[in-house]
């Protein structure tokens, strides 16, 4: 396989070049279990080069496969972070790679289905859907494909008809039980509800009631779910509309934005139709939109931390970006963490519904590498081991009672060695990672 | 080690970290005191070095395998309770290591009482119990120092039946390639020799001991990656590296020694073609498997006389 001139196999076997002070099985062993570091490490590297004995008692004594996984990796954390980042890097760019593609796909061919008039709605849409949200992207490429058939077809009964079974669809996707509310209709009640309605839609005056008297309904209620099945009416009423007439034009225009903001109407419509899809659907979309990208930055940089005004925050960016991280999402949830842009796009219902008025205030935030602390108010002290992605409380206690009072300040020099000090005056430390503490 | 006082820094650490690591150790269900404990710290700390910083010490006793190194000593002071522990820990692993290293019921159960009878302490010095686990540092595991004891004893007491055979091997060799040192180009072979000293010594020592074990012990690319506790592909990549540029220095190194490329190439090359670069490559030739296979009739046939 790897040939090499013989002079160089007998040089090698050379006596006499190794020392005679082997070294012992203490050494040795911490050898081959990669516990020994720097010097001590090419001492025995260096005697082995040359005695063939002592190599053969490292490769005799070495742990058998099943155990190996382990002292593998408590030895050489440096080098198995290169396969892996290397791995990462790879994915991530394969990754951006499908997502541009899929955006891109997404853009063009929204731009070309959509009628002219309703290009600014449609475009919004394209990109401010998230991946998640894809199922819901189809029901309204579904919605506008039939919209469009409808305009084709000349006839006003036949453009009903259609319109007629779009509805029925839609509102059969929105029959799930939890759905309630003065606009809830059932298959049956939409059937009738639907006649009524396209008895309306014949002729252009009455089509400006229709999204009027829905647009009265929609906005107010944009957390509740009858709120979004009528706003994915509007949508999808809209859009034929738009095709109806000329004269409805400007009406779509002016009041789409208004009543329903895109993004929120994506997801609402999507966690209006699954159950599963309600969870991705909870969190608002800014932070769907950005969570992607944070978690395929934070496996490859380390982040920068700070505290801002009570607040943690994380920058994958060298500080370009700052993100608030909430700690006791995942603390509570188990779940992974939720990640805001700390900017306008903030939404409010998102505070409302996850309730960031109870994360605590922090003060000081310490982190090595992926382990980072974070303290503040009321002895709020949180531990994450995987560079803020899931969070563990801890509470600091020692046989003279635990931590109490404010932390003011803290750090962790190391991973295993930390201070905190709090309001109370109270100095805690650690050499453990936080697994016991001392108070002094 | 321990007539001689420690160093101040070495106390001063020991003294800091002594209640922590003491506790750390649970001292208390194997009776070791703190007092005690606090000498096997002082007697391990300087035996790993004699030079270092507070920083260091405090980091080396904190990456120690205190609770392994109590029991171990607390075994060797023959506490029975640690005995206990001991045995329900480890007797089970020991002789699976020794039969992972001995490959043979018998020799494996041998090997593990003679190590426990080490471990016991059967040998008295000066009236009291010499046991091996005295001898345990905590650096690494327990269990992987029992297991490099195995296997130091092992090579120890089968190096001499090894010795006979590789001797016997080393006749062979000499039989089927008579003496190719006593051909006429002795000062071709002496700069060889020294180019590839040269060259040698350059080597890392972890490049020196990978084509050590790779070329000369004939272990797998697996066990060396194991052995350095890197990926196979690793090892893989760093032989081929090696391969290819042994071969180049060398030839650079006889240039400098005045050859010519012609002549330095010759050198390495009649080297290659007389001595059998590639043991499984020269296997596999005809030519090379008839001698040999001649040569390894002779051989039974000398053994079956002897």
């Amino acid at each position: 396989m790897f040939e090499i001139p013989k002079i160089v196999r007998q040089r090698l076997n050379q006596p006499g070049s190794a020392s005679s002070n082997h070294p012992d099985a203490n050494l040795l062993g911490a050898f081959g279990e990669g516990c020994l570091t720097g010097p001590e490490r090419t001492t025995v590297l260096d005697h082995l080069s040359f005695c063939a004995e002592c190599r053969e008692v490292v490769a005799l004594a070495l742990p058998p496969v099943e155990s190996l996984q382990p002292a593998l990796q408590f030895s050489s954390g440096r080098k198995l972070t290169w396969p892996i980042l290397r791995w990462g890097f790879t994915s991530a760019g394969v990754l951006a790679l499908a997502l541009f593609g899929f955006v891109e796909y997404g853009h063009h061919a929204d731009s070309v289905r959509m009628a002219k008039n309703s290009v600014p709605a449609a475009a919004m849409q394209g990109r401010e859907e998230p991946v998640p949200a894809a199922p819901a992207r189809d029901e309204m490429r579904a919605n506008e494909e039939r919209s469009q058939r409808a305009a084709t077809a000349s006839a006003t009964v036949e453009k009903d008809r259609t319109e007629t079974s779009a509805k029925t669809e839609l509102a059969k996707s929105f029959s799930a039980p939890a759905v309630r509310g003065p606009l809830v209709h059932g298959p049956r009640q939409t059937d009738q509800f639907q006649q009524q309605n396209a008895q309306r839609l014949q002729s252009p005056a009455r089509l400006q009631i229709v999204p009027e008297t829905k647009q009265a309904g929609a906005p107010p209620t944009a957390s509740g779910i009858s709120g979004a099945s009528e706003m994915a009416e509007v949508h999808s009423e809209s859009a034929q509309l738009d095709v109806l007439s000329p004269a409805t034009d400007s009406l779509v225009a002016t009041n789409k934005p208004q009543p329903v903001p895109p993004g929120a109407s994506d997801g609402e419509v999507s966690r209006a139709k699954s159950a599963p899809a309600a969870v991705a659907a909870q969190a608002a979309p800014s932070a769907l939109e950005t969570q992607g990208r944070t978690f395929q930055a934070l496996n490859l940089i380390t982040p920068t931390w700070m505290v801002n005004s009570g607040r943690l925050q994380r920058s994958s960016d060298q500080g370009q970006s700052w993100q608030d991280v909430n700690v006791t999402a995942s603390v509570d949830t188990g779940v992974s963490l939720e990640v805001a842009i700390a900017s306008n796009k903030a939404p409010r219902t998102r505070k409302d519904k996850k309730g960031i008025s109870t994360a605590p205030v922090f003060r000081a935030v310490a982190a090595n590498g992926p382990d980072v602390w974070a303290g503040g108010t009321a002895a709020a002290l949180y531990h994450s081991l995987d560079a803020g992605a899931h969070w563990a409380r801890v509470i600091p206690s020692s046989d003279s009672g635990t931590l109490s009072g404010d932390i003011l300040s803290m750090e962790f020099p190391d991973a295993q060695n930390g201070r905190i000090s709090t309001s109370t005056g109270e100095v805690w430390t650690t050499t453990d990672s936080g697994e016991s503490w001392k108070k002094q | 080690m321990s007539s001689h006082t420690p160093r101040p820094v070495l106390q001063s650490v020991v003294n800091e970290l002594l209640p922590d690591l003491h506790a750390k150790a649970s001292c208390e269900q194997i009776g070791l005191t703190a007092q005690a404990f606090s000498e096997i710290l002082l007697e391990v700390g300087s035996r790993y070095s004699t030079s270092a910083t507070a920083g260091e010490l405090r980091t080396f006793f904190l990456s120690l395998r205190v609770d392994e190194l109590a029991l171990a000593r607390a075994c060797a002071g023959g506490n029975n309770s640690a005995w206990e522990i001991f045995l329900t820990r480890f007797r089970e692993k020991l002789y699976l290591a020794a039969l992972r290293i001995a490959r043979e019921d018998s020799a494996a159960r041998d090997l593990a009482d003679t190590l426990y009878a080490d471990l016991y302490g059967t040998s008295t010095r000066e009236g009291q119990r010499v046991s091996k686990l005295a001898s345990y540092t905590g650096r690494g595991s327990l269990e992987g120092w029992l297991r490099t004891v195995l296997a130091q004893e092992y090579v120890n007491r089968y190096r001499r039946t090894r010795r006979l055979v590789s001797l016997e091997e080393e006749a062979e060799e000499g039989l089927q390639f008579p003496a190719p040192e006593a051909q006429p180009s002795a000062g071709a072979d002496l700069r060889l020799e020294q180019a590839t000293d040269e060259v040698l010594a350059q080597l890392s020592p972890e490049d020196r001991a990978v084509l050590g074990a790779y070329y000369l012990d004939g272990r797998t690319l697996a066990e060396i990656a194991r052995m350095l506790g890197v990926h196979e592909s690793t090892i893989s990549r760093k032989l081929d590296k090696l391969a290819k540029s042994l071969r180049k220095q060398i030839l650079a190194n006889l240039a400098r020694r005045g050859m010519s490329r012609r002549q330095a190439e010759e050198a390495i090359e009649v080297d290659v073609r007389d001595l059998k670069v590639d043991i499984r490559r020269s296997l596999a030739q005809d030519s090379a498997s008839e001698s040999f296979s001649k040569k390894a009739v002779e051989a039974r046939v000398r053994e079956g006389e002897g």
